[in-house]
């Protein structure tokens, strides 16, 4: 056995409690979480889509502490600024100097709640931390401290006074993740976790342990980029991007930021099943979260209420599955795979 | 067929209120024909049933069940016809006949003509005046100046509202679904219409009989109100009547009215001459002697009579008609290719080469759609629901790219996985093994995997598709596989050895 080996196995265990955290105050939800456990052991950034209640905060809240780390939120309003994001300089009329006062993005763990409530200088400023991890205030830069994820969040119901996030910046974002409603059983423990023994409706997260340290997350971070594709596991990927380009009823395809997310976040699926090795499977199952913000549909198709997922349903049937170099069997006179 | 017994008012009437006039007549006596049509379509609905329920041929049910719809069309249209004239439309006798119906309206059940835009002003022509052949064709050509676009209209009309309700039906029932419920139909309403459940296609073939039981009666009646209407129109019917009630009244006094009138009537409809009732109902009756007309035909009344009406001033006048005519040029005596000129001579080869290319084209379209249609026939096969046409034996196995053929693969797959596996060339010896046991799958177990299948799916395949113990086999083998194709790690040789032992058991049928 590999060392790669032993620390995947090792990671596997690691990620397989900080699920069940997450999962003791985030019930009901297995795929988001997933996904969620997905972008962070790939340093990514997730969109999360849903109606408001769906006890997103909770998520985020959750699994800052199950990682030890920081966490903050930012309600994202039409008159947010930039500087309410990043941080500014105030004077000190004591000291006669400019201090600088960091802005929330110092963190760990950032919900960026309804992000497209505020215009597109304030997205933006999150959106240039997002891609380079680090923070200009008064012209000076400041690196963050890793590791640094951030889940902006969006209502797919209310569109009155938004500003939807450009094609550009929603590129920034990993996957894109649509939360919706529990099932009836989810719903009963949710009612039952948040009402028993508990004064008002306060998110609690007092009953989720660290089972990592931030550490351990750049350490998994690190050993998930180390995890071993198969050139023609590779060659799907970007098969699989560019047919979003190619495909009808697409009016923008995903540029090759798409098939670098799938990859990224296929290593980190292995991971989570505890292999070594990324298979075709894992690919599958990344790329639709990993496409869907990243492909603009027709107008005809969006008039007849299509959705990105069907259209990538379709296309990940129409991609042949990688052909893994078969040998030619000896005994046959005709070659074979 | 007596014009006299006719037990409706016979006037010219535009064609939407002929129509109506048709329903009409389907309201008067929708007792007897909703019983005629119950006893007639029953039957029919139970065979579709059972060939839903006890044979593989279900997705046929709804077609064929709808193919035989004329069947019970003859059978109200006799009941209509009859009641029109006055005669008993006896219901015990109307379903004796069906058979006899059945077979006058064969042109309808056994050929294209089933699809006729017009059938419901097509069949009174066939059933009601017994033509067939060229004699139909003519008689069609008359009535269908006046009416087969509204023929089409009828059809086009009944078509979408049978729809629309067999939908609306279908969608009411699904709103009654509690919503704990709904998720084992599918994620939408609209999943009803493709499940592979029996239960299913009784329940959809069901609802279009409802929905054609509300319309069907209708559709045959306005289509039959059309007809009566252009044989009125066209054989002036009206004043036929108009004319014999008179004669009947004033027998004695009138007869060179009656004689007048039955003179000039020709000279009105000029397609009377084949428009005859020849129903086998009814033609006795036509054949017998019109009573009200006894002892006006001597020539003592009727050549003064003409001649009195040739010289009134109302057949006097003349009227100047232009017109456009084609000038037929059949006849090679008439006009010679020399008379017409070398430019027109060129112009009409010309034309006559452009529809011959044209007509060409047409051909090779329609044989590239069906050469399409039959490449692409393990796409649409298995639709049909024919066990024969989706044999697994038969299937075509796709897999990473490429087709998987049984010359692919060795003839005894466990030897050759040995003897690859003593050889050291175990990757070999793995993709072997898995693509032996996808081949597998497929033909002996009739497992499906679509062409993108990926090692997950093809698990995920045969466990939906098989019993537990094959599945958790076929898992086994693909965990092997993907772990040395994709992660380059070699399994170890007493588990690779194991899956060749216990492959016999699972797989192999074939071989």
């Amino acid at each position: 056995m590999t060392d790669q080996q032993t620390d995947a196995g090792k990671l596997y265990q690691q990620v397989q409690a900080l699920r069940s955290e997450i999962e003791r105050a985030f019930i009901g939800q297995a795929t988001v979480v997933d996904h969620i456990v997905l972008a962070l052991l790939t340093a990514g950034h997730v969109l999360l889509e849903g109606v408001p209640g769906l006890g997103k905060t909770l998520l985020v809240k959750s699994m800052s502490k199950a990682i030890g780390g920081e966490f903050s939120r930012i309600q994202f309003t039409p008159d947010l600024m930039p500087s309410d994001v990043s941080g500014h300089a105030v004077y000190d009329p004591k000291s006669e100097t400019f201090r600088v006062r960091r802005g929330p993005v110092f963190t760990n763990l950032l919900l960026a709640d309804e992000i497209n409530r505020a215009p597109a200088k304030t997205q933006a400023a999150l959106l240039e931390v997002m891609q380079e991890n680090q923070v200009t205030i008064e012209g000076q830069s400041a690196r963050l401290k890793p590791p640094f994820m951030a889940v902006a969040t969006q209502n797919p119901v209310e569109h009155e006074g938004t500003y939807p996030l450009p094609e550009a910046q929603l590129d920034r974002f990993l996957f894109k993740v649509l939360i919706d409603y529990p099932d009836h059983e989810a719903e009963k423990k949710i009612v039952s976790a948040v009402t028993t023994e508990r004064v008002g409706d306060s998110l609690y997260v007092d009953d989720v342990k660290t089972v990592m340290s931030c550490a351990d997350v750049i350490a998994a971070q690190q050993l998930v980029a180390r995890t071993r594709i198969d050139e023609v596991v590779l060659d799907y990927a970007v098969r699989i991007a560019r047919q979003t380009r190619q495909a009808s009823g697409i009016r923008m395809g995903a540029g090759p930021r798409g098939a670098i997310s799938i990859v990224r976040a296929s290593r980190a699926c292995a991971v989570l099943q505890g292999r070594d090795f990324v298979t075709p499977d894992d690919v599958r199952k990344v790329a639709v979260p990993a496409l869907r913000h990243r492909i603009a549909l027709a107008p005809e198709l969006e008039i007849e209420a299509y959705r990105p997922d069907d259209i990538l349903g379709d296309i990940l049937e129409s991609v042949d599955a990688p052909r893994t170099g078969y040998p030619v069997c000896p005994s046959l006179s005709s070659p074979s795979y | 067929m007596n014009l006299e017994n006719v037990t409706v008012e016979l006037r010219p009437r535009s064609e939407w209120e002929a129509t109506d006039f048709g329903a009409r007549m389907i309201r008067r006596d929708a007792r007897a024909i909703y019983l005629v049509w119950f006893a007639v379509t029953l039957p029919f609905l139970a065979l579709a049933l059972l060939l839903i329920f006890f044979t593989p041929y279900g997705a046929w049910a709804m077609l064929l069940y709808w193919w035989f719809e004329p069947v019970a069309d003859g059978a109200i249209l006799r009941i209509i016809s009859r009641r029109l004239f006055g005669e008993d439309a006896d219901i015990a006798a109307t379903l004796k006949a069906v058979p006899r119906l059945a077979w006058l309206n064969r042109i309808f059940l056994l050929t294209p003509y089933r699809l006729h835009f017009a059938r419901s002003v097509a069949m009174p022509v066939t059933q009601l005046e017994g033509l067939k052949g060229s004699a139909r064709r003519a008689r069609s050509k008359v009535l269908n100046m006046k009416i087969f676009n509204y023929g089409i209209g009828i059809t086009a009309a009944y078509e979408h509202l049978v729809l629309a309700l067999y939908f609306g039906i279908m969608l009411i029932g699904y709103a009654f679904i509690p919503d704990a419920y709904r998720h084992t139909l599918g994620d939408t309403w609209l999943e009803l219409f493709w499940m592979e459940s029996n239960v299913a296609a009784a329940i959809g073939l069901l609802t279009f009989y409802l929905a054609q039981t509300a319309l069907q009666p209708w559709f045959v009646g306005a289509g039959f109100g059309l007809y009566i209407n252009c044989r009125t129109q066209l054989e002036a019917w009206d004043i036929e009547v108009a004319f014999r009630r008179m004669v009947q009244r004033r027998a004695g006094a009138t007869a060179a009215i009656a004689v007048l009138a039955l003179l000039v009537m020709p000279l009105l409809s000029p397609p009377v001459a084949i428009a005859q009732e020849t129903d086998p109902d009814v033609a006795e009756e036509t054949a017998e002697p019109d009573p009200g007309f006894a002892g006006f035909w001597s020539d003592d009344v009727v050549v003064p009579a003409l001649e009195s009406v040739n010289a009134s001033e109302a057949l006097q006048t003349t009227q100047r008609v232009e017109d456009w005519q084609r000038i037929r040029t059949d006849d090679p005596e008439e006009e010679t290719s020399k008379d017409r000129g070398w430019s027109r001579n060129m112009l009409d080869a010309f034309f006559e080469l452009f529809s011959r290319a044209i007509e060409f084209a047409l051909w090779i379209g329609v044989a590239i759609l069906l050469l399409i249609v039959f490449l692409m026939r393990d796409r649409w096969l298995p639709y049909l629901g024919l066990p024969g046409a989706t044999a697994p034996s038969q299937r075509r196995i796709f897999l990473a790219g490429g087709e998987l053929t049984a010359e692919q693969l060795p003839d005894d797959i466990v030897a050759a996985v040995r003897s690859a596996w003593r050889a050291g060339r175990k990757r070999e010896a793995l993709s072997i093994l898995y693509r032996g046991s996808v081949f597998a799958a497929v033909r002996e177990y009739g497992v499906r995997l679509p062409r993108s299948a990926t090692e997950g799916a093809c698990v995920g395949a045969v466990t939906a598709q098989t019993d537990t113990s094959r599945a958790e086999f076929f898992r086994r083998v693909v965990h092997l596989w993907v772990r040395c194709a994709y992660g380059n790690q070699d399994p170890a040789e007493d588990a690779v050895l194991l899956l060749c032992d216990e492959w016999p058991r699972h797989f192999g049928a074939s071989q």
